[in-house]
């Protein structure tokens, strides 16, 4: 099993394309949860590649697949492209923040996916491992360098902190 | 997801709390849950695929070596190669005199726009051109333009427009001026780089060319045929970084004699209705309008909620009906083209195709608009710090006031 996965990581290591078509849809899937942005999470996915192109040769194998490390990169750009955009872009349209009724009116599956990423980088991590690539926990385990037990536990607190905050937007979970 | 809940049960939930909490992830994780088309992984990665890949032990001997070639390339042998290139690519135009046909595609990274073919001849000693736009096989819009002239025929309205010349057109006619004239225009004018590099598995070169202002060219040439395969406009963001707003597709490139045009090429369109457009001239004055006052003019709105305003400008040759939500606008205008709309800096336009009708993107100071042109019924949505996405949306759900 371990040499399998060595032998996956080093040709990911000789060959770029490989790991381009094998990763590339779910960085941006991650990046466009994140980012909450499909525009911005190409853009930004564009960026995680160039970089795995010029860093996964130099990569040592140390027991964890390619694919870890690019979630690593993508999660710091992720963090980057927001920091960057609260300070570039103006606040949101007035005439949208504006009105009061607003909230109201949104849909709650809005508010669940904004709540969503209002939360820790690796609970959104262990969410999207899970639950929009359905890898089964060992494979989470093994991407995010922890034990499967502690991923569960993550994926609790991750649905406890999600909750949490719906509930200080006046949503229930329950509802 | 019966998994997921026990999963969270073994973790310290309680059965009800795993239940809950389960619905509730999964709920949060659906809209992630899309599929990357596979043309869109292919495009991505021709993009990003780096022009050499990088060496690895010996690192230091092989640096060296590199940064020896690098120089002696510089030195001697590059700048020739550079200027070689460059001038293959303009000669494989041919002359002033040829006549060419080309096939393009064009994308837009904006979700709401669609992907748009066209077909294009143009005559560039003469100054004309006709193409025909396609959305999914329909023609949506066909124009002919020639010096002191064009026309426009707009399939969704049935309309003719008709104008003595681009400056009496929104966003000064930016979608006529095609992506080869523009990158033909460089490749004269500016000292291009050149670097070899594969697209989509041929060999080509890749050339970087300025357009205007903060928007630059890149351009991948066939090395056989040194004609273009792929334009690609990027926009400097203030972030440094350069993102990828339009992609030229250029199916096909031919060179055409001008005795051997077919009959009627260049002929403008003969159908619809005709709208005379006219720049809307100096203004004379405005008044706020109450709804029921607006209604029998059917200016475009999203409805009551949240609406701050309409006000009825009046110019020379026209009046402009604009309906205010805060700082968001919709103006409705008919063959009187608002000033701010008109002559645009013609690089920073994209020309976009929005729910099956063409439309122009551009900024205007802080705001930026989109404008879908009929001739008699024509929108521009004007909003401050919008994104691309969001107002592609504005204007598709706006509506006429009934």
């Amino acid at each position: 099993m371990q040499d399998a996965e060595e032998r996956t990581f080093r040709r990911f290591q000789r060959d770029f394309d490989a790991l381009f078509r094998e990763h590339y849809p779910e960085i941006v899937r991650y990046l466009a949860a994140r980012l909450g942005s499909r525009e911005a999470a190409a853009d930004v996915a564009g960026d995680v590649f160039l970089e795995a192109y010029r860093r996964a040769p130099l990569l040592v194998w140390r027991g964890k697949p390619v694919l870890a490390w690019l979630y690593r990169v993508a999660s710091n750009m992720a963090a980057d492209h927001v920091k960057r955009a609260a300070r570039e872009v103006p606040v949101a349209d007035v005439g949208e923040t504006a009105a009061p009724a607003a909230m109201h009116s949104m849909p709650e599956r809005e508010a669940v996916t904004r709540a969503l990423r209002t939360l820790p980088p690796d609970y959104q991590l262990v969410v999207h491992l899970r639950l929009v690539e359905d890898y089964a926990f060992d494979d989470v385990a093994r991407v995010m360098g922890r034990t499967v037990g502690a991923c569960q536990m993550l994926m609790l607190r991750a649905g406890r902190a999600l909750r949490d905050a719906l509930e200080q937007e006046g949503i229930h979970a329950g509802a | 997801m019966p998994e997921l809940r026990d999963e969270l049960t073994r973790a310290g939930a309680s059965e009800r709390e795993a239940a809950e909490l389960a619905a509730l992830l999964v709920r949060a994780a659906e809209p992630a849950r899309f599929e990357v088309p596979v043309d869109e992984v292919e495009r991505v990665l021709a993009h990003v695929r780096p022009l050499r890949r990088p060496r690895q032990l010996p690192r230091v001997a092989i640096a060296t070596a590199a940064l020896a070639v690098v120089v002696l390339a510089l030195v001697l042998f590059l700048p020739s190669r550079q200027q070689s290139v460059q001038a293959r690519a303009l000669a494989a135009f041919g002359t002033d005199q040829t006549v060419l046909h080309v096939r393009e595609s064009i994308f837009t990274r904006i979700p709401g726009v669609y992907e748009s073919d066209r077909d294009v001849w143009l005559d560039p000693s003469r100054g004309r051109a006709r193409w025909t736009q396609t959305v999914g096989g329909e023609i949506v819009a066909d124009t002919f333009v020639e010096p002191g002239r064009f026309v426009r025929f707009l399939q969704l309205s049935g309309t003719r427009v008709v104008g003595r010349s681009c400056r009496s057109f929104a966003a000064g006619c930016a979608e006529l001026i095609d992506p080869i004239t523009r990158y033909r225009a460089e490749l004269r004018r500016a000292r291009v780089r050149a670097v070899r590099t594969t697209f989509a598995g041929r060999s080509t070169y890749r050339l970087v060319l300025p357009l205007q202002g903060r928007i630059d060219q890149v351009v991948f040439v066939d090395a056989q045929t040194f004609l273009p395969r792929v334009i690609e406009w990027r926009e400097l963001l203030p972030s440094g970084r350069r993102f990828v707003v339009t992609t030229i597709e250029l199916r096909d490139v031919e060179r055409t004699a001008r005795a051997d045009v077919p009959a009627g090429t260049f002929s403008a369109p003969h159908i619809g209705r005709v709208v005379n457009v006219v720049p809307a001239g100096r203004k004379l004055g405005e008044r706020t309008l109450t709804v029921e006052q607006a209604r029998p003019l059917h200016p475009y709105w999203f409805g009551p909620r949240g609406l701050t305003a309409v006000v009825e400008r009046r110019y020379a040759h026209g009046s402009v009906i604009v309906v205010r939500y805060g700082r968001r606008e919709l103006w409705t205008y008919g063959r009187a083209v608002p000033p701010e709309l008109l002559a645009q800096r013609l690089a920073e336009v994209k020309a976009i195709v929005a729910g099956g009708v063409p439309a122009t993107m551009f900024e205007l100071g802080v705001r930026l608009v989109v404008v879908r042109e009929s001739g008699t019924h024509s929108l521009a949505v004007v909003e401050p710090a919008a994104t691309k996405e969001a107002i592609v949306r504005d204007l598709l759900r706006a509506r006429p006031l009934r």
